[in-house]
Protein backbone atom coordinates (compact mmCIF):
# COMPACT_ATOMS: atom_id res chain seq x y z
CA UNK A 1 0.00 0.00 0.00
CA UNK A 2 2.82 2.37 0.90
CA UNK A 3 4.53 1.55 -2.39
CA UNK A 4 1.42 2.46 -4.38
CA UNK A 5 1.06 5.72 -2.45
CA UNK A 6 4.71 6.57 -3.12
CA UNK A 7 4.27 5.82 -6.83
CA UNK A 8 1.16 7.99 -6.94
CA UNK A 9 3.05 10.89 -5.37
CA UNK A 10 5.91 10.46 -7.81
CA UNK A 11 3.61 10.45 -10.85
CA UNK A 12 1.53 13.37 -9.63
CA UNK A 13 4.63 15.46 -8.98
CA UNK A 14 6.07 14.52 -12.34
CA UNK A 15 2.89 15.72 -14.03
CA UNK A 16 3.17 19.12 -12.34
CA UNK A 17 5.72 20.34 -14.87
CA UNK A 18 3.84 21.43 -17.95
CA UNK A 19 5.55 22.55 -21.11
CA UNK A 20 4.60 25.75 -22.88
CA UNK A 21 5.56 27.37 -26.15
CA UNK A 22 6.50 30.87 -27.21
CA UNK A 23 5.63 31.83 -30.79
CA UNK A 24 3.74 34.57 -32.58
CA UNK A 25 0.20 33.50 -33.51
CA UNK A 26 -1.21 36.26 -35.66
CA UNK A 27 1.82 38.31 -36.68
CA UNK A 28 2.12 38.24 -40.47
CA UNK A 29 5.59 39.71 -41.07
CA UNK A 30 8.90 37.81 -40.91
CA UNK A 31 10.39 37.73 -37.38
CA UNK A 32 13.97 36.68 -37.95
CA UNK A 33 15.98 34.87 -35.27
CA UNK A 34 19.74 35.34 -35.13
CA UNK A 35 21.86 37.66 -37.21
CA UNK A 36 20.94 36.41 -40.68
CA UNK A 37 18.13 38.44 -42.16
CA UNK A 38 17.38 36.59 -45.40
CA UNK A 39 17.89 33.20 -47.05
CA UNK A 40 21.50 32.92 -48.18
CA UNK A 41 22.37 36.19 -46.44
CA UNK A 42 25.43 36.88 -44.35
CA UNK A 43 25.54 37.56 -40.63
CA UNK A 44 25.05 41.17 -39.74
CA UNK A 45 26.76 41.85 -36.46
CA UNK A 46 24.73 43.58 -33.78
CA UNK A 47 26.32 46.04 -31.38
CA UNK A 48 26.44 44.16 -28.07
CA UNK A 49 26.26 47.37 -26.04
CA UNK A 50 23.05 48.44 -27.71
CA UNK A 51 20.05 48.07 -25.41
CA UNK A 52 17.30 45.73 -26.55
CA UNK A 53 14.31 47.54 -27.93
CA UNK A 54 12.21 44.41 -28.07
CA UNK A 55 11.87 42.12 -25.08
CA UNK A 56 9.01 39.93 -23.93
CA UNK A 57 8.70 37.38 -21.20
CA UNK A 58 6.08 34.70 -21.10
CA UNK A 59 5.66 32.58 -18.01
CA UNK A 60 3.29 29.98 -16.68
CA UNK A 61 2.68 29.56 -13.02
CA UNK A 62 1.23 26.69 -11.03
CA UNK A 63 0.06 27.33 -7.50
CA UNK A 64 -2.52 25.57 -5.34
CA UNK A 65 -5.07 28.23 -6.31
CA UNK A 66 -4.21 28.88 -9.97
CA UNK A 67 -3.28 26.41 -12.64
CA UNK A 68 -0.92 27.07 -15.51
CA UNK A 69 -3.81 26.65 -17.97
CA UNK A 70 -5.20 30.03 -16.89
CA UNK A 71 -1.75 31.59 -17.09
CA UNK A 72 -1.19 30.24 -20.57
CA UNK A 73 -4.39 31.82 -21.84
CA UNK A 74 -3.30 35.20 -20.48
CA UNK A 75 0.12 34.97 -22.10
CA UNK A 76 -1.10 33.63 -25.44
CA UNK A 77 -1.04 36.85 -27.45
CA UNK A 78 1.56 38.73 -25.45
CA UNK A 79 4.35 38.23 -28.00
CA UNK A 80 2.06 39.28 -30.87
CA UNK A 81 1.12 42.50 -29.12
CA UNK A 82 4.74 43.28 -28.28
CA UNK A 83 5.91 42.60 -31.84
CA UNK A 84 3.16 44.75 -33.30
CA UNK A 85 4.07 47.65 -31.03
CA UNK A 86 7.85 47.33 -31.44
CA UNK A 87 7.73 47.13 -35.23
CA UNK A 88 5.36 50.09 -35.45
CA UNK A 89 2.61 47.90 -36.89
CA UNK A 90 4.95 46.17 -39.32
CA UNK A 91 6.84 49.28 -40.50
CA UNK A 92 10.14 47.87 -39.15
CA UNK A 93 11.69 44.39 -39.02
CA UNK A 94 12.07 42.47 -35.75
CA UNK A 95 15.22 40.46 -34.95
CA UNK A 96 15.39 38.06 -32.00
CA UNK A 97 18.97 37.66 -30.79
CA UNK A 98 18.75 36.32 -27.26
CA UNK A 99 16.74 33.66 -25.47
CA UNK A 100 16.52 33.32 -21.71
CA UNK A 101 14.56 30.67 -19.91
CA UNK A 102 14.19 29.07 -16.55
CA UNK A 103 12.17 26.82 -14.28
CA UNK A 104 11.65 27.24 -10.57
CA UNK A 105 9.95 25.05 -8.02
CA UNK A 106 9.22 26.37 -4.57
CA UNK A 107 7.80 23.56 -2.53
CA UNK A 108 7.73 23.82 1.23
CA UNK A 109 5.29 21.69 3.17
CA UNK A 110 2.01 23.53 2.62
CA UNK A 111 2.74 25.67 -0.39
CA UNK A 112 3.50 24.85 -3.97
CA UNK A 113 4.79 27.26 -6.59
CA UNK A 114 6.07 26.16 -9.98
CA UNK A 115 7.11 28.76 -12.50
CA UNK A 116 8.47 28.22 -16.00
CA UNK A 117 9.39 31.20 -18.13
CA UNK A 118 10.92 32.17 -21.48
CA UNK A 119 12.14 35.63 -22.45
CA UNK A 120 13.04 36.61 -25.99
CA UNK A 121 14.95 39.82 -26.65
CA UNK A 122 16.09 41.56 -29.78
CA UNK A 123 16.05 44.63 -31.92
CA UNK A 124 14.05 46.31 -34.59
CA UNK A 125 15.72 47.46 -37.78
CA UNK A 126 14.73 49.34 -40.90
CA UNK A 127 12.81 47.14 -43.29
CA UNK A 128 14.81 44.89 -45.58
CA UNK A 129 12.22 45.14 -48.30
CA UNK A 130 11.07 48.63 -49.11
CA UNK A 131 7.63 48.59 -50.56
CA UNK A 132 7.08 50.88 -53.51
CA UNK A 133 5.48 54.17 -52.61
CA UNK A 134 1.79 54.41 -53.14
CA UNK A 135 0.36 57.68 -54.36
CA UNK A 136 -3.12 58.54 -53.28
CA UNK A 137 -4.82 61.33 -55.20
CA UNK A 138 -7.00 62.88 -52.53
CA UNK A 139 -8.15 65.85 -54.65
CA UNK A 140 -9.17 64.40 -57.94
CA UNK A 141 -10.04 66.91 -60.61
CA UNK A 142 -13.72 66.95 -61.38
CA UNK A 143 -15.05 66.16 -64.73
CA UNK A 144 -14.79 68.88 -67.33
CA UNK A 145 -16.84 71.93 -66.58
CA UNK A 146 -18.88 70.45 -63.73
CA UNK A 147 -18.89 71.48 -60.09
CA UNK A 148 -16.38 74.27 -60.51
CA UNK A 149 -16.61 77.67 -59.03
CA UNK A 150 -18.13 80.37 -61.03
CA UNK A 151 -14.91 82.32 -61.39
CA UNK A 152 -12.98 79.24 -62.34
CA UNK A 153 -15.51 78.19 -64.83
CA UNK A 154 -13.96 77.78 -68.13
CA UNK A 155 -15.82 79.08 -71.00
CA UNK A 156 -16.59 76.39 -73.42
CA UNK A 157 -14.91 76.92 -76.63
CA UNK A 158 -17.17 78.23 -79.32
CA UNK A 159 -17.86 75.78 -81.86
CA UNK A 160 -16.85 77.19 -85.15
CA UNK A 161 -18.71 75.90 -88.03
CA UNK A 162 -16.57 74.91 -90.89
CA UNK A 163 -16.82 77.43 -93.60
CA UNK A 164 -18.78 76.26 -96.44
CA UNK A 165 -17.07 76.41 -99.64
CA UNK A 166 -18.94 78.56 -102.11
CA UNK A 167 -20.88 76.56 -104.50
CA UNK A 168 -19.63 76.76 -107.96
CA UNK A 169 -21.82 79.05 -109.99
CA UNK A 170 -24.00 77.36 -112.33
CA UNK A 171 -23.50 78.23 -115.86
CA UNK A 172 -26.61 79.75 -117.40
CA UNK A 173 -28.38 77.42 -119.60
CA UNK A 174 -28.22 78.26 -123.14
CA UNK A 175 -31.55 78.37 -124.85
CA UNK A 176 -31.61 76.57 -128.01
CA UNK A 177 -32.30 78.90 -130.79
CA UNK B 1 23.56 29.02 17.93
CA UNK B 2 20.24 27.22 17.82
CA UNK B 3 18.68 30.23 16.14
CA UNK B 4 21.28 30.23 13.39
CA UNK B 5 20.89 26.52 12.87
CA UNK B 6 17.13 26.97 12.67
CA UNK B 7 17.49 29.89 10.24
CA UNK B 8 19.87 27.86 8.09
CA UNK B 9 17.45 24.95 8.07
CA UNK B 10 14.59 27.23 7.08
CA UNK B 11 16.72 28.81 4.34
CA UNK B 12 17.54 25.42 2.86
CA UNK B 13 13.98 24.18 3.26
CA UNK B 14 12.15 27.09 1.66
CA UNK B 15 14.67 27.94 -1.04
CA UNK B 16 13.55 27.14 -4.50
CA UNK B 17 15.17 24.78 -6.92
CA UNK B 18 15.39 25.38 -10.61
CA UNK B 19 17.39 26.44 -13.57
CA UNK B 20 18.14 29.62 -15.48
CA UNK B 21 20.10 29.93 -18.72
CA UNK B 22 20.82 32.35 -21.55
CA UNK B 23 21.23 31.23 -25.16
CA UNK B 24 22.66 33.62 -27.74
CA UNK B 25 20.96 33.05 -31.08
CA UNK B 26 23.74 34.65 -33.14
CA UNK B 27 25.29 31.20 -33.62
CA UNK B 28 22.48 30.29 -36.03
CA UNK B 29 23.97 29.75 -39.48
CA UNK B 30 20.72 29.89 -41.45
CA UNK B 31 17.83 32.28 -41.89
CA UNK B 32 15.21 31.41 -39.28
CA UNK B 33 11.82 33.06 -38.92
CA UNK B 34 9.24 32.72 -36.15
CA UNK B 35 6.35 33.27 -38.58
CA UNK B 36 5.37 31.42 -41.80
CA UNK B 37 6.98 34.26 -43.79
CA UNK B 38 10.71 34.68 -44.44
CA UNK B 39 12.90 36.94 -46.57
CA UNK B 40 14.18 35.19 -49.69
CA UNK B 41 17.60 35.67 -51.25
CA UNK B 42 16.16 38.44 -53.43
CA UNK B 43 14.91 40.30 -50.36
CA UNK B 44 11.25 39.56 -51.08
CA UNK B 45 8.91 37.96 -48.54
CA UNK B 46 8.31 34.28 -49.23
CA UNK B 47 6.16 31.56 -47.68
CA UNK B 48 5.27 27.91 -48.17
CA UNK B 49 4.08 27.54 -51.76
CA UNK B 50 5.14 31.07 -52.65
CA UNK B 51 8.82 30.71 -53.47
CA UNK B 52 9.44 28.12 -50.72
CA UNK B 53 9.26 24.36 -50.53
CA UNK B 54 8.91 22.67 -47.13
CA UNK B 55 11.38 19.79 -46.73
CA UNK B 56 10.21 18.62 -43.32
CA UNK B 57 10.07 19.35 -39.61
CA UNK B 58 12.98 20.04 -37.33
CA UNK B 59 13.02 19.48 -33.57
CA UNK B 60 16.11 19.80 -31.41
CA UNK B 61 15.84 19.31 -27.64
CA UNK B 62 18.39 19.91 -24.95
CA UNK B 63 18.31 19.70 -21.15
CA UNK B 64 20.05 22.48 -19.25
CA UNK B 65 21.24 22.20 -15.65
CA UNK B 66 22.34 24.58 -12.95
CA UNK B 67 23.39 24.52 -9.29
CA UNK B 68 22.97 26.79 -6.24
CA UNK B 69 19.39 27.86 -6.88
CA UNK B 70 20.15 28.36 -10.59
CA UNK B 71 22.99 30.85 -9.96
CA UNK B 72 25.62 28.51 -11.43
CA UNK B 73 24.60 27.37 -14.92
CA UNK B 74 26.21 24.18 -16.18
CA UNK B 75 26.93 22.98 -19.68
CA UNK B 76 27.41 24.58 -23.05
CA UNK B 77 24.49 26.56 -24.47
CA UNK B 78 26.01 26.62 -27.96
CA UNK B 79 25.58 22.87 -28.40
CA UNK B 80 21.87 23.02 -29.15
CA UNK B 81 22.31 25.75 -31.78
CA UNK B 82 25.11 23.75 -33.40
CA UNK B 83 22.85 20.70 -33.57
CA UNK B 84 20.14 22.87 -35.10
CA UNK B 85 22.54 24.10 -37.80
CA UNK B 86 23.76 20.58 -38.54
CA UNK B 87 20.22 19.25 -38.93
CA UNK B 88 19.33 21.95 -41.46
CA UNK B 89 22.53 21.29 -43.39
CA UNK B 90 21.91 17.53 -43.41
CA UNK B 91 18.43 18.04 -44.89
CA UNK B 92 19.72 20.44 -47.55
CA UNK B 93 17.57 23.32 -46.36
CA UNK B 94 18.05 27.05 -46.86
CA UNK B 95 16.21 28.21 -43.77
CA UNK B 96 13.51 27.54 -41.17
CA UNK B 97 10.02 28.98 -40.81
CA UNK B 98 7.46 28.63 -37.97
CA UNK B 99 10.28 28.57 -35.44
CA UNK B 100 9.04 28.11 -31.87
CA UNK B 101 10.60 27.51 -28.47
CA UNK B 102 9.19 25.21 -25.81
CA UNK B 103 10.21 25.21 -22.16
CA UNK B 104 9.50 22.30 -19.86
CA UNK B 105 10.69 22.09 -16.28
CA UNK B 106 12.12 18.66 -15.57
CA UNK B 107 10.01 16.49 -13.29
CA UNK B 108 13.10 15.92 -11.21
CA UNK B 109 12.86 19.46 -9.83
CA UNK B 110 9.77 18.40 -7.90
CA UNK B 111 11.52 15.47 -6.23
CA UNK B 112 14.43 17.44 -4.84
CA UNK B 113 12.55 18.24 -1.64
CA UNK B 114 11.65 14.63 -1.12
CA UNK B 115 14.93 13.04 -2.11
CA UNK B 116 17.62 15.43 -0.97
CA UNK B 117 16.40 18.33 1.16
CA UNK B 118 19.70 18.51 3.04
CA UNK B 119 21.74 19.18 -0.09
CA UNK B 120 19.19 21.35 -1.84
CA UNK B 121 21.59 24.07 -3.07
CA UNK B 122 23.75 21.43 -4.69
CA UNK B 123 20.87 19.53 -6.22
CA UNK B 124 20.93 20.33 -9.96
CA UNK B 125 17.87 22.13 -11.27
CA UNK B 126 16.88 21.30 -14.78
CA UNK B 127 14.76 22.52 -17.69
CA UNK B 128 14.32 21.09 -21.14
CA UNK B 129 14.26 23.43 -24.14
CA UNK B 130 12.92 22.31 -27.49
CA UNK B 131 13.40 24.31 -30.71
CA UNK B 132 10.98 23.44 -33.51
CA UNK B 133 10.25 24.59 -37.01
CA UNK B 134 9.87 23.65 -40.66
CA UNK B 135 12.95 23.36 -42.86
CA UNK B 136 12.45 25.12 -46.19
CA UNK B 137 14.24 25.40 -49.49
CA UNK B 138 13.95 28.31 -51.85
CA UNK B 139 12.32 27.55 -55.19
CA UNK B 140 13.01 29.75 -58.20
Amino acid sequence: MVKYAALLIVFSLGACSRQFIIKPDNFTKPVMVGEIRQIGGEKQGVDAARPYDLSTEIDVLDTPTASSLEEEKKAQNKLDHRLTAATLVGERDALITELKFGSYVFFPILFYYDKDWIRVSGFTEAKLLKEPERIYNLNPKPAMGRKTRKDEKQKPEKKTKPKKEPRPKKEPRKRPR
Amino acid sequence: MRFFAFALAVFFAVGCIGNRQTVKMNELGYAVSMTPQIYGSDGKVKADGVGLEVLGDIEVSHSYWSLLYSFVPLGDTKKQIQNFNQTIAARGGNGVINFEIENEGCGMNNFAYLVAPAVLPFFPGCSKITMRGKIVREVR
